[in-house]
């Protein structure tokens, strides 16, 4: 389980400093999968690279299966290497090739043997990508880019997945089609998902429980739990899905509308 | 390839003919013929100071490569280490290395030890500022993988910052090639009798101009292999880049 109890990030720019997040608290449950929507600077990136320490929160403390770590204290790497990252740009290291770069968290992270390089190779038969896998990440398309950066998060076979707007640059087909896949894959290996994303649909198609969250500063305005039929999971154009789009819609919207007024 | 050596076929050949046409004597510049053959007659009694020139410029290249990028990431790691060594580098960067050689023989004798110092010393800053400035420029997305993995120093050197920084430490490392080459031969100039430079005094001394050109043509030769060579490595290194 995560848990970040009263969070608060301050950044300093050019002598001056600015509040991003302000009293985050934030749960997440063995194996559940929680989108965190909001717009664009709201702090969401922020959220969880405090997660997986590599931004200090400034006050509050984070939880990770009982283990606590702040400001002061550094998550033990036991922790650390319980989790995966998937970036928003893949930034797969164009002088190795995809294989390699899906194997490299097993390098780094000193998994070796037979069953960890299976593993690899299972997973990138699972992302589809065993024709490419020996080929240079320059001649893969954006998509498959973005799939061999989720299934090289997912090569330690970590607890928690931490997503940060993974398929925000793809086009709309593409972000379908690999939001599907990632949900089979989910599924598969019941992993513990923090999914961030400013796009409201793919929040509602994903996440078993929305965090929306708002700017100046950050901060988590509401929590909507979801919970969509087997059908409607699988698809954008349900009734219900259409009614969580159009709640956390409307949850925006208050939101910026009291902060013209 | 074969087109580079069109403009100096050319040029040889255009300096053999005003040579031959002024009737230019030979004790004040010999032609390319007269050169190229002190070249070949005189290789054996040239062999060893070739060796020494090239193999004192090879070593201590490669002590700089070593050393330039080695403190670079230490430097790049470390601020302490940054703000204790970056003066002294910057200095060594803009101090001509034929104003320390004298010292250098005065407390090391003519041997290698001094020459081998002095190409280490006028080629390694140049590597490390390159090197240090291609580290700096690494993407931060490219690093965040590693942070996010806890990877070490080590690890974060070899995975990321070295394979993505290979053009610029080669901007440094090929003119570091130039700048070792001109400290050897500085080097031999001021003193000792070892290697092409010290050669090329003494058979000027003697007037034998073919023979002191043919050894200023052997130091360019290797000069101009080793800088191409430098460029093909680098190619073949970033050719996925």
């Amino acid at each position: 389980m995560i848990e970040l109890d009263k969070i608060s990030k301050r950044f300093r720019a050019r002598r001056e400093e600015f509040l991003a997040l302000s009293d985050i608290r934030l749960r997440v449950d063995d194996g559940e999968l929680a989108c965190v929507v909001g717009p664009s600077g709201c702090g969401k990136s922020t959220i969880i690279r405090i997660i997986s320490d590599i931004i200090k929160p400034t006050s509050g403390r984070v939880k990770v299966d009982g283990i606590t770590f702040d400001n002061s204290a550094p998550a033990p790497r036991e922790t650390i290497r319980r989790m995966g990252f998937v970036f928003q740009i893949p930034n797969l290291y164009p002088w190795l090739t995809v294989r390699e770069n899906i194997r490299l968290p097993l390098v780094v992270l000193g998994l070796k043997g037979r069953s960890w390089l299976d593993y690899a190779d299972y997973l990138i038969g699972r992302a589809d990508l065993s024709d490419q896998a020996d080929l240079r990440p320059q001649s893969l398309s954006q998509g498959m880019s973005q799939r061999a950066g989720v299934v090289r998060a997912m090569v330690h076979k970590p607890d928690i997945l931490l997503m940060d707007e993974p398929f925000g640059a793809l086009d709309e087909g593409t972000r379908e089609r690999m939001n599907l896949l990632f949900l089979d894959i989910w599924r598969e290996t019941g992993m513990s998902v923090v999914f961030i994303t400013h796009n409201i649909e793919e929040a509602v198609l994903l996440g078993q429980r929305v965090y929306v969250m708002a700017t100046g500063p950050g901060r988590i305005v509401e929590s909507v739990r979801v919970e969509l039929g087997e059908r409607e999971a699988r698809t954008v154009e349900g009734h219900l899905f259409a009614e969580y789009v159009s709640r956390l819609n409307g949850i925006i919207g208050n939101v910026e509308l009291e902060k013209t007024v | 390839m074969a087109e580079l050596l069109v403009i100096p076929g050319l040029a040889l050949a255009l300096w053999q003919i005003l040579v031959m046409a002024l009737d230019v004597p030979q004790w004040q510049l010999p032609g390319p013929w007269e050169i190229l053959t002190a070249m070949v007659e005189d290789f054996s009694s040239l062999r060893a100071h070739l060796l020494t020139t090239y193999g004192n410029v090879l070593m201590g290249f490669l002590l700089a490569v070593a050393l330039g990028t080695g403190l670079a990431l230490a430097i790049y790691f470390s601020s302490l280490v940054g703000l204790t060594l970056t003066p002294f580098i910057n200095i060594m960067c803009v101090v001509p290395v034929i104003t320390v050689v004298p010292l250098l023989m005065l407390w090391l004798g003519f041997g290698r030890e001094a020459k081998l110092i002095a190409v280490v010393a006028q080629s390694f800053p140049v590597i490390n500022l390159n090197a240090l400035s291609a580290f700096s420029n690494v993407a931060g997305p490219r690093l965040e993988l590693l942070r996010a993995l806890r990877a070490s120093r080590f690890q974060t050197a070899i995975h990321c910052l070295l394979p993505s920084s290979i053009p610029g430490i080669f901007t440094g490392v090929k003119l570091a090639a130039v700048l070792a080459l001109i400290a050897e031969v500085t080097g031999e100039i001021s003193g000792g009798d070892a290697g092409l430079g010290a050669q090329t005094i003494k058979y000027t001394q003697f007037l034998k101009m073919p023979q002191a050109f043919a050894c200023v043509f052997y130091v360019a030769a290797f000069g101009a292999i080793f800088y191409q060579s430098l460029g093909l490595i680098e190619r073949w290194l970033t050719r996925d880049h």
